[in-house]
């Protein structure tokens, strides 16, 4: 399974690159990331580190965290296979919280169940990607 | 020539006399409630030890919490099947204290606010646009039956509504406006914007109350709509308007000292101050039947003025209320207290320790309340939904308990300044 890190953040400039910054500093890189901004003065920062408990200890001190089950797959290069992964999870009533580009051509995905996510998945001969450090 | 020529111009003597008279009358009533019973024997006080005005000071004060535990009938001094209204203090759940009137009480209120606005020019012919909200509320009620005892034309609109308001002012040529300053601000601003001088109203005062404001802002308004602008004084707990009003000369009200005794105290102390030192005004009622209240302590800050007007009146005036002895805001002319906002955020569990209250007034002379709030890390789990959750939870109930809709503002933890000591948590950015 894939861990994310989901970090409440005020719209302050300067917070992405900090939290970068402290990451980079331990040598943890970040695979892909994602800001979901509510345009009222608040959002959220979503990162997929590669060592992600180490991370985790890093941020939860002084920040808001929460570390999430995310699926990641990898979408092969061409046109249509975003579209078939998806189209295999609402065909089996899987619903798409919200999905973002990580490293390599592999898409983060968040769903209501992650389980069945993956399950529908792999029976479908799609490339799951197992931990972080793989991506 | 006045509404009540024969109370407005008593000499001195003659008020002391009449007060004497009441505030014995008014204790001999009060023992009969309950709750004054309790007071008076807690410090073995008889009704009969009160013989003159300088007994005063051996009754025990009043407060708002005595108010609150009395809720809601423990200070009538008579049958409850006499009271024939009830107003409440700004709606506040589980804080509410409630003042209420027998049909005499209504009447005398209406003679003091008639004698209020008859005092700045109000006449039979005038038009009186109540532009206060009605309701609990005393501002609103307390002026309508005030300015229809005096026989003006009264319209009850209530507060908002601007483009409403505008076109009742024009369709039926008022000449009096009751209003908050900061809505006669707005007022003004929509009024240009229609392409009309407000000069051009041809209006004949404005009473503005219930929000405290600078001398700069009478004068601004006074120069936009080429009128008078008068403050009045008043408390629901002293039935509301009426308790004392400015007259003609426009220099702090007037308080009618046969309705109402008032002394400055010590805030801290709660001892006597003399006149022209600035501490709490305390208020004795000596002309009410329903629900008198002895030496009610109103937590505004002002001192009693020692020079006479030039009007000829001898009942005394009181200074600007400089502030409040406790932190009540006054938001949209509506009383708020921090205290309320608080029980609120505590009461929800996703909201961390530390918040902040921001009241402002935008361009538009609107007020705002934001709440900045820290969240507690325990429940934060990621998803957007769950913030914004949070947030209208946080708002809804705000705005459920001091009816003003707020802005929330959502904060990480330690956002905010450390809650130990003193921490600013209410900050007033207007400029009054
Ligand atoms: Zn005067």
């Amino acid at each position: 399974m894939i861990k994310e890190i989901s970090i409440f953040v005020e719209n302050q400039k300067g917070k992405l690159s900090t939290i970068s910054k402290i990451l980079g500093d331990n040598n943890i890189s970040i695979k892909g990331f994602s800001v979901d901004d509510t345009g009222e003065g608040y959002g959220i920062f979503r990162i997929v580190p590669d060592y992600w408990e180490k991370a985790e200890e890093l941020l939860k001190k002084d920040f808001t965290i929460s570390v999430n089950n995310i699926i990641a797959v990898k979408v092969e290069d061409k046109a249509g296979s975003l579209y078939k992964v998806l189209k295999i999870l609402s065909d089996n009533k899987i619903n798409l919280e919200y999905t973002y580009l990580l490293a390599n051509s592999i898409i983060a995905l968040k769903v209501d169940n992650e389980i069945n996510g993956i399950k529908v998945l792999k029976n479908n001969n799609i490339e799951l990607i197992e931990n972080n450090l793989m991506i | 020539m006045a509404w009540d020529d024969k109370i407005e111009f008593m000499s001195e003597k003659e008020i002391k006399e009449l007060q004497t008279e009441r505030l014995i009358k008014t204790v001999e009533k009060a023992y009969k409630s309950l709750f004054y019973k309790k007071k008076f024997d807690e410090v073995g006080l008889k009704p009969s030890d009160i013989k003159d005005l300088s007994d005063l000071k051996k009754i025990p004060f009043t407060t708002k919490d005595d108010l609150r535990a009395a809720y809601p009938f423990g200070m009538l001094t008579v049958d409850k099947n006499d009271i024939v209204r009830i107003h409440s203090s700004s709606g506040t759940t589980g804080k509410a204290t409630v003042i209420a009137f027998t049909k005499k009480d209504i009447d005398t209120w209406a003679d003091y606010v008639a004698r209020c606005l008859y005092m700045i020019g109000m006449r039979k012919g005038d038009v009186f646009q109540n532009m206060m909200s009605y309701g609990l509320f005393t501002g609103g009620l307390g002026f309508h039956y005030g300015a229809e005892k005096l026989g003006a034309t009264v319209i009850p609109i209530g507060g908002g509504n601007t483009a409403k308001q505008i076109r009742m002012i024009l369709d039926f040529k008022t000449s009096f406006l009751h209003i908050t300053p900061s809505y006669a601000l707005h007022v003004s601003e929509e009024i240009i914007k229609d392409g009309i001088d407000p000069k051009a109203l041809g209006l004949k005062g404005l009473i503005v109350g219930a929000e405290p404001h600078s001398e700069a802002t009478r004068k601004k308004l006074e120069e936009i709509y080429n009128c008078p602008v008068f403050n009045s004084y008043g408390l629901s707990e002293m039935n509301g308007p009426g308790v004392g009003f400015e007259c003609e000369y426009r220099d702090d009200p007037h308080i009618w000292e046969d309705g109402y005794i008032i002394e400055i105290v010590n805030p801290e102390t709660g001892e006597n101050m003399p006149d022209g030192e600035e501490g709490e005004l305390v208020i004795t009622s000596i002309n009410r039947e329903g629900m008198p209240i002895l030496r009610y302590r109103t937590k505004d800050l002002t001192h009693i003025k020692k020079e006479k007007c030039k009007c000829g009146r001898n009942h005394k005036k009181i200074g600007r209320v400089v502030g409040r002895a406790d932190d009540m805001l006054i938001v949209k002319g509506i009383n708020v207290f921090p205290s309320q906002i608080e029980d609120i955020l505590m009461s929800i569990q996703e909201v961390g320790n530390n918040y902040q209250i921001v009241v402002d007034r935008k361009e538009d002379y609107i007020d705002t309340i934001k709440i900045r709030v820290e969240i507690s890390k325990k429940f934060f789990h990621g998803k957007l939904s769950e913030l914004k959750n949070i947030k209208e939870k946080i708002q809804h109930s705000i705005r459920e308990e001091i009816m003003i809709n707020p802005e929330i503002e959502l904060l990480e933890p330690q956002a905010l300044p450390p809650s130990e000591g003193k921490a600013k948590r209410v900050v007033d950015l207007r400029k009054i």
